[in-house]
């Protein structure tokens, strides 16, 4: 049995993303292709996603000029690739409050989102901060917040605390505090509907970039080389790769089913294919009876 | 192509080739930008938190909220804008304007509210905002969004 399809929807990319801002370490390394996307879960009559990129229509200029972010499509579009419009999502899972991953929240009038109140509660501390603190609220961006206050008043924000558990039938949040944000959280996808799964999906958000980030150096089996953390944390890298343990533990040890949205080497382990504006759908998994989108 | 200039140990990225008049304005400005944007903030995130806790308890967030407001004040009465900037501070005096509404409602609230009070507030913000984006200028590293510090901030320095 299985639940859920689930897509990696390509909105943007940059093509001189730095390499040490995915793998802490990797100074001089050059620059490499970073994609921003977010993540379709379809099935058991939900349409969820995880994130919901960022606002193109106040910023496009900007982040074009300022990261060299390119060919940024509508949701509209995106979407329509799989069949979905933005009115069918009934469900986002908001991994943090960074600009790309919570900025487009108006597009889905229909959707109840869920964030963790850490990422809340924590963001009003830093602005409490003097200025000479505020690289910790590097990638937020206000007007997000302010947004959230009108999800909030129409019901439609839920501030969780901690892990949740069926969110959905067979999707769980996990918390992972004070790692690359101090509230993120990542998504796993009993696929099976089971407790204790044998075919779970983990969508990373932004704990891992790259594959590097999980210890796989191409195989997508065990972990076979050490954790690389990711470049960005107001919280700590120990946490960070203490989540990344979490992560593949909840997978079974295959890195394979660890999914970063940002990586863009996905392509090469799952049926993908590039659209007319080209940017790429990556098919991880499908429901039973679903209709495959590569074609 | 993007750079980044320094002053005051605050790195602002800036497109080559603008006026360095118009670069030492923008630092001007980014210190108010800095108070506005952590008041609307504060404000949005804690009026989030009070409805999804349902609760009522401010703290000292009116307190702080007002430091802010009165530094962004004096920074605002000090601005001296180039031409082509003239309208800045005008917007950015009409922005404290909404914003000292919201602080009013804020405290009208502190025992009592109601979704119409949330609305109001909410939509004082946001006129804020908007007079803020109204000024916004990422070729001279007038922003919103502060990515000054980000990891994807200098990619464009490698192309």
């Amino acid at each position: 049995m299985s639940l859920y399809s689930i897509w990696v929807l390509e909105y943007a990319y940059t093509n001189v993303f730095p390499k040490t801002g995915v793998l802490y370490g990797a100074h001089n390394q050059g620059s490499l292709k970073l994609a921003y996307c977010y993540t379709v879960i379809k099935g058991n009559g939900h349409v969820a996603m995880q994130d919901v990129g960022y606002n193109n229509k106040d910023y496009a200029r900007e982040f074009a000029d300022s990261l060299g972010l390119e060919k940024w499509q509508s949701p509209r579009t995106v979407l329509g690739e799989i069949g979905i419009k933005p009115e069918d999502v009934d469900t986002i899972f908001i991994s943090h409050a960074h600009f790309d991953h919570f900025g487009n929240v108006y597009d889905f009038p229909n959707a109840t989102f869920y964030i963790q109140e850490r990422e809340i509660s924590k963001f009003v501390w830093a602005l409490s901060l003097p200025e000479r603190m505020h690289f910790l609220l590097t990638g937020i961006d206000p007007g997000d917040i302010l947004r959230g206050v009108e999800l909030a008043t129409q019901g439609r924000l839920v501030c969780i605390d901690g892990d949740m558990e069926n969110v959905l039938p067979g999707i769980d949040l996990r918390a992972a505090f004070d790692t690359h944000t101090y509230g993120s959280m990542w998504v796993t996808v009993r696929n099976d509907g089971k407790p204790e799964s044998q075919d779970t999906w983990v969508l990373a958000g932004d704990l891992a970039y790259q594959f590097e980030n999980l210890g796989d150096s191409g195989k997508g089996g065990a972990p076979d080389s050490r954790y690389v953390p990711i470049g960005l944390a107001v919280g700590s890298q120990t946490n960070l790769l203490m989540v990344t343990e979490s992560m593949i533990k909840a997978v079974g040890n295959e890195t394979r089913r660890v999914i970063p949205p940002h990586e863009e080497r996905i392509k090469n382990r799952f049926p993908s294919r590039i659209t007319k504006d080209g940017l790429r759908i990556t098919e991880i998994c499908l429901a039973d009876g679903a209709r495959s989108m590569m074609v | 192509m993007t750079g980044l200039r320094q002053a005051s140990g605050h790195a602002v990225p800036v497109v080559d080739g603008v006026d360095e008049r118009l670069v030492a304005y923008a630092f001007a400005v980014e210190a108010i930008f800095a108070e506005l944007r952590a008041i609307i903030g504060q404000l949005s995130g804690t009026f989030i938190l009070l409805q999804t806790r349902r609760t009522h308890d401010l703290g000292e967030l009116p307190a702080l909220v007002r430091d802010r407001r009165d530094r962004a004040v004096e920074r605002i009465d000090c601005l001296n804008s180039p031409e082509g900037r003239l309208a800045d501070r005008g917007k950015l005096a009409q922005a404290v304007d909404h914003i000292d509404a919201a602080i009013v409602a804020l405290r009208s609230m502190r025992h009592d509210r109601c979704h119409e009070q949330i609305v109001s507030v909410s939509a004082r913000l946001r006129a804020a905002y908007r007079l803020m984006q109204d000024v916004c200028d990422h070729r001279i590293g007038l922003t919103m969004v502060d990515i000054g510090n980000a990891c994807c901030a200098c990619g464009k320095k490698l192309a």
